[in-house]
């Protein structure tokens, strides 16, 4: 039964504009527009049906009812002035026309305002409320007190009799028709603004869909203001007269537009469905990784567009990369959820104006789901090699620090105690030679260098165990003292990095001590480093004349791939990137 | 001479301390960081310092930040900054601003009363001193065209002498030739090294250093 509502609709439309035009043709030459002249009856006929047709196209769409059927009534109601027009005809038909007359003009307002995109604030809302409230209250109140004869500016019904006239008094008549007018004249400049703003603040592709419609939108709520305005200058309507005549045409063109745009936007929006649906079957198989995000972005026109794949039993939402992503939905910004079965397992997030999520939702369908089952896993992967990365580099930096410890309780611990040991020798050996004890001087002599030589050892120890120096003054003077210690000649091309990050800097100064102890092994006469940072890394290059490499340097892997460093070796040489921002 | 100590350590401090007063100087104040440092050196005036590269609050380089401050805001003053670490980095920082009457010692060295004696004369004197151990490090670097090969042995001597700050005079009482001689040695040296010769006793060090604190060889 239902199925048959919208063909029956639109073939009482047919008929209906028919038969309007019809007897507008017959009855009212000088009453209606339709009766002037046969450009107008067609613009007429054609401006009505054209807007059922699109509210019916409309209706059918869950979600665009409304608008569908406000649309299909404000077609039926652009006919209203035939029937007030149609001389000799009932005068119970004649006022109804005149009572409906208002009605295009409050359904296009209508239409406009709710048209789906971003949700418009409650300020257009109450220009609608503001135009069927005055709508219906003018009407009444003609319905009560105008009497067509006693209208000056009457000119399509002035030998029509008020079926429902109360008492004729022709003062508030007048004052209705001056408030009236001057409503319509700022009723029409405000539909323009809304419809111009609503454009404005939309971005993207919804904007390109919006304008098809608000713009036709806006031109009629300029030609309705500027025909208002011309009666309140004091002119009666006329559709002879060449100035209304074009304002008519004007009107009629203005909704044809309007009603094809909105027909265009619906076919856009079922074929952006069917693109989805097609690229589902496409991705049937597996795909690449973030092929899915890119391939859905494109088919429905929403560059913007990103899936967040859900992470286990409710560990929250990651984007492809594995890194953790917030999917509340924001203003600009739809969140619609694909399920298998009741579990969620991704959210697309996209531009609300694009594409509903219903379409969404339903498109990707049961093929797409392996795509997205594909997804989420290698989702989940990367999240969890993200954590165990930065647990690696925890590991690295805790044991950096414990070293760093170590060199600090030696400094002012152990090398301390040795310095006033060694001056305690030295004090006791000048008062043993003062004394003439030559043989207890000599021996607290040799005790005296046993002490610096362990001093000495204890230094290099604690230098061995942590350079401090790297952390005081960073990469160039650690790297240097390294090089000056070297057992063979190492030569440094170090541009200025300043200073970086302490994992990094460790990491840097540990590649360059294992690479020169590993060509030291190599039996190397010679290594060169370079050192250089660009692109938030550090560069290091080494290179050495020694034997190729057999073993690979696993500590330096280590400690770099904690970081998310790259390293690269090579039979004689040692490539690598770290991060440093 | 009246001297200020600064240094965080006690232990290395007292010790110090000891050290000059056994050895004829007159300690007028002890610091344990740089602002306190400061304020002595601005109350007491005294004639040298003595102080440690590392100390609070970051134990970094605070001594060497308060020894350039000394000698910018009171040049009649020496300095001299004890290390634990063989660091020439720092001692190019240290002369790079003021080279004369700064010293850069380890502090071992200092618990030797004559070479303590000896350094604070010698920046009292308005000369550089550089441990030894820095210069034996940097002449020590292995290098695949050695820089020094066209120095003769009396000249390499000569050049670390005169990179650990010493004047001709000092060079020549320390190798038991005269001064004369060794102005000639200076003179051959610095042309074989193509640095600058007139450049005065204290720029010569740092150009000495610069030269042998080269990343790289010049013709490698």
């Amino acid at each position: 039964m239902k199925r048959l509502v919208r063909p029956a609709v639109a073939l009482a439309a047919f008929a209906y504009g028919l038969v309007a035009v019809g007897i507008a043709a017959r009855h009212g030459g000088a009453t209606t527009y339709a009766g002037a002249s046969s450009i107008a009856q067609s613009a007429e006929l054609a401006t009505g049906w054209a807007l059922v047709a699109a509210g019916l196209l409309l209706s059918g769409r869950p979600g665009w009812t409304r608008i569908g059927t406000v649309l299909v009534v404000a077609g039926f109601a652009w006919f209203a002035r035939d029937w007030v027009g149609w001389e000799g005809g009932p005068n119970a038909i004649r006022t109804a026309g005149f009572l409906a007359l208002g009605l295009t003009f409050a359904f296009v307002v209508d239409a406009l305002v709710s048209w789906p995109a971003q949700a418009p604030p409650s300020i257009t809302r109450l220009l609608v409320g503001a135009v069927y409230a005055e709508t219906v209250l003018a009407a009444a109140g003609r319905a009560a007190l105008r009497d067509p004869f006693e209208d000056p500016h009457c000119w399509s019904d002035c030998t029509a009799h008020n079926v429902l006239l109360i008492h004729a008094d022709r003062s508030v008549a007048r004052a209705l028709d001056f408030v009236d007018l001057r409503f319509a004249v700022v009723a029409g400049a405000a539909l323009a603004a809304v419809a111009a703003w609503r454009i404005a603040v939309e971005s993207g592709p919804a904007r390109q869909r919006l304008w098809l419609v608000l713009v036709p939108g806006a031109v009629y709520g300029l030609v309705h203001a500027a025909t208002a305005l011309r009666l309140v200058g004091g002119r009666t309507e006329d559709a002879t007269s060449t100035s209304f005549a074009v304002g008519f045409g004007a009107r009629s063109v203005a909704l044809i537009c309007l009603a094809a745009g909105a027909a265009a936007v619906l076919v856009r929006i079922r074929a952006t469905r069917t693109a989805v649906g097609r690229l589902a079957e496409a991705l049937g198989e597996a795909p690449a990784p973030g092929a899915l995000e890119a391939a859905m972005a494109e088919a429905v026109g929403d560059p913007s567009l990103t899936i967040a794949y859900r992470l286990g039993r409710g560990a929250g939402y990651v984007d492809r990369d594995g890194r953790p992503v917030e999917i509340a939905p924001t203003r600009g910004r739809a969140a619609t959820t694909i399920v298998r079965g009741a579990d969620p397992v991704a959210v697309v997030l996209h531009d609300p104006g694009v594409i509903d999520g219903g379409g969404i939702a339903r498109a990707v369908g049961a093929t797409a789901r392996l795509a997205v089952d594909n997804e989420r896993l290698a989702a989940e992967a990367r999240a969890h090699l993200a954590e165990l990365r930065a647990s690696r580099a925890r590991v690295v930096a805790s044991a950096d620090a414990e070293r760093r410890r170590l060199e600090r309780d030696l400094h002012d611990g152990a090398q301390q105690q040795l310095l006033a040991l060694s001056y305690d020798l030295r004090v006791a050996r000048a008062s043993a030679q003062s004394a003439g004890r030559r043989e207890l001087a000599a021996e607290l002599e040799a005790a005296l260098r046993e002490a610096e030589a362990a001093l000495d050892e204890l230094r290099e120890l604690a230098h061995g165990i942590y350079p401090a120096v790297l952390e005081e003054s960073g990469l160039g003077p650690a790297l240097r003292t390294l090089a000056a210690r070297a057992p063979l000649p190492v030569e440094l091309e170090l541009a200025a990095t300043g200073r970086v990050s302490t994992a990094a800097e460790r990491a840097t100064y540990v590649a360059v001590a294992e690479a020169i102890g590993d060509a030291a092994d190599r039996r190397a006469t010679y290594v060169w480093v370079a050192l250089s940072r660009s692109n938030g890394h550090l560069h290091l290059r080494v290179r050495d004349d020694g034997a190729a490499r057999t073993e690979s340097l696993t500590d330096l892997a280590d400690r770099l791939g904690a970081l998310q460093g790259v390293l690269e070796l090579r039979p004689t040489a040692i490539d690598a990137e770290i991060p440093c921002e | 001479m009246r001297v200020v100590v600064a240094d965080d350590a006690m232990l290395t401090r007292t010790g110090v301390v000891r050290v000059l007063r056994d050895c004829g100087f007159e300690v007028v104040g002890e610091a344990e960081d740089a602002d306190t440092l400061l304020r002595h050196v601005r109350l007491r005036k005294p004639d040298a310092v003595v102080v440690d590269i590392r100390m609070p609050p970051s134990h970094t380089d605070e001594g060497l930040v308060a020894a350039q401050a000394i000698r910018s805001e009171h040049p009649e003053v020496g300095v001299l900054v004890l290390s634990q670490y063989v660091e020439p980095s720092y001692a190019m920082r240290l002369i790079q601003e003021h080279p004369g009457q700064v010293g850069y010692l380890l502090k071992d060295r200092v618990f030797d009363p004559a070479l303590l004696v000896d350094a604070l004369r010698r920046i009292g004197d308005g000369e550089t001193v550089i441990d030894p151990t820095i210069v034996s490090q940097l002449v020590g670097r292995r290098r695949r065209a050695d820089p020094l090969a066209a120095l003769t042995p009396r000249e390499r001597e000569v050049m670390e002498l005169i990179a650990e700050g010493l004047s001709n005079r000092a060079i020549g009482e320390r190798l038991f030739v005269a001064e004369r001689t060794i102005e000639t040695h200076v003179k051959q040296i610095f042309m074989k090294l193509g640095l600058d010769p007139g450049a005065g006793t204290h720029r010569r060090v740092l150009a000495v250093l610069a030269f042998l604190g080269r990343d790289s060889s010049p013709a490698a």
